[in-house]
């Protein structure tokens, strides 16, 4: 089944109450029986001894909604999984903050488990998103996922 | 032809641009494209980047390009 391209892209940082919302909007679904999250968090970097106060993230847009459409497809046709959740932040997310929300569900644990490693490398290796660590005297360089 | 070209994140900072109109020859394969590019900027040989054809990346194959298609350069990414 072809599934809509679904909205990842949020303005800002990604709020913990949406996050806690998401999971509790899951207690309906009683197929489930294992859920897992990965949140990306931006990190206080010292670079050449200046701390990053926030990361400024930019996308390829139509390319981006694209690739997490794949991703997704990929992820549902190689997992057991009920269902699926992507956002990532655009725009600037100050340290501590989070950037990046993945929620896979399925019946049983495996499924999410492999899924949400599966996710986040695909995420982080084929989506055009670009971040700018800027300082806080306002200069930047731009990240790189190693 | 004319050409649409974009580029994101560090390359734009570079062109000082977020995109722009390439006058072209005809049949203008993307590896002209890409010399085209490097010659116009030659600072782009220090960084590694991708081009996308049509929002795909286009791996070692060189492609021949058409008005309509949409060209990116991209830098590497940071999503995550």
């Amino acid at each position: 089944m072809e599934r809509k391209v679904k909205k990842v892209f949020k303005e800002g940082a990604i709020d913990p109450t949406f996050i806690g919302d998401s999971i509790a909007k899951h207690q309906s679904k009683t197929d489930i029986g294992a859920h897992q999250i990965f949140l990306g968090q931006v990190r206080q970097d010292l670079i050449n001894g200046k701390e990053v106060k926030g990361i400024e993230y930019s996308a390829y847009a139509e390319m981006a909604e694209k690739e997490f459409h794949e991703i997704r497809e990929s992820a549902f046709s190689k997992f057991e999984l009920s269902c699926m959740h992507i956002y990532h932040s655009l725009g600037m997310v100050k340290t501590g903050e989070i950037s990046m929300f993945v929620f896979v569900s399925s019946p049983h644990r495996e499924a999410s488990n492999k899924a949400i490693l599966f996710l986040v490398e695909e995420i982080k290796a084929k989506v055009p998103i670009f971040g700018k660590e800027v300082f806080e005297d306002d200069t930047y360089v731009w990240k790189e996922n190693k | 032809m004319k050409i649409k070209v974009k580029y994101f994140g560090l390359l734009a900072d570079l062109t000082g641009c977020s995109e722009e109109v390439i006058d072209a020859e005809n049949n203008l394969s993307s590896r002209e494209l890409q010399e085209l590019i490097h010659n116009k900027y030659p600072v782009f040989k220090e960084y590694e980047f991708n081009l996308a054809v049509n929002q795909s990346i286009l791996q070692r194959e060189a492609v021949k390009l058409e008005e309509k298609d949409e060209i990116a350069f991209l830098p590497p990414y940071a999503g995550g």
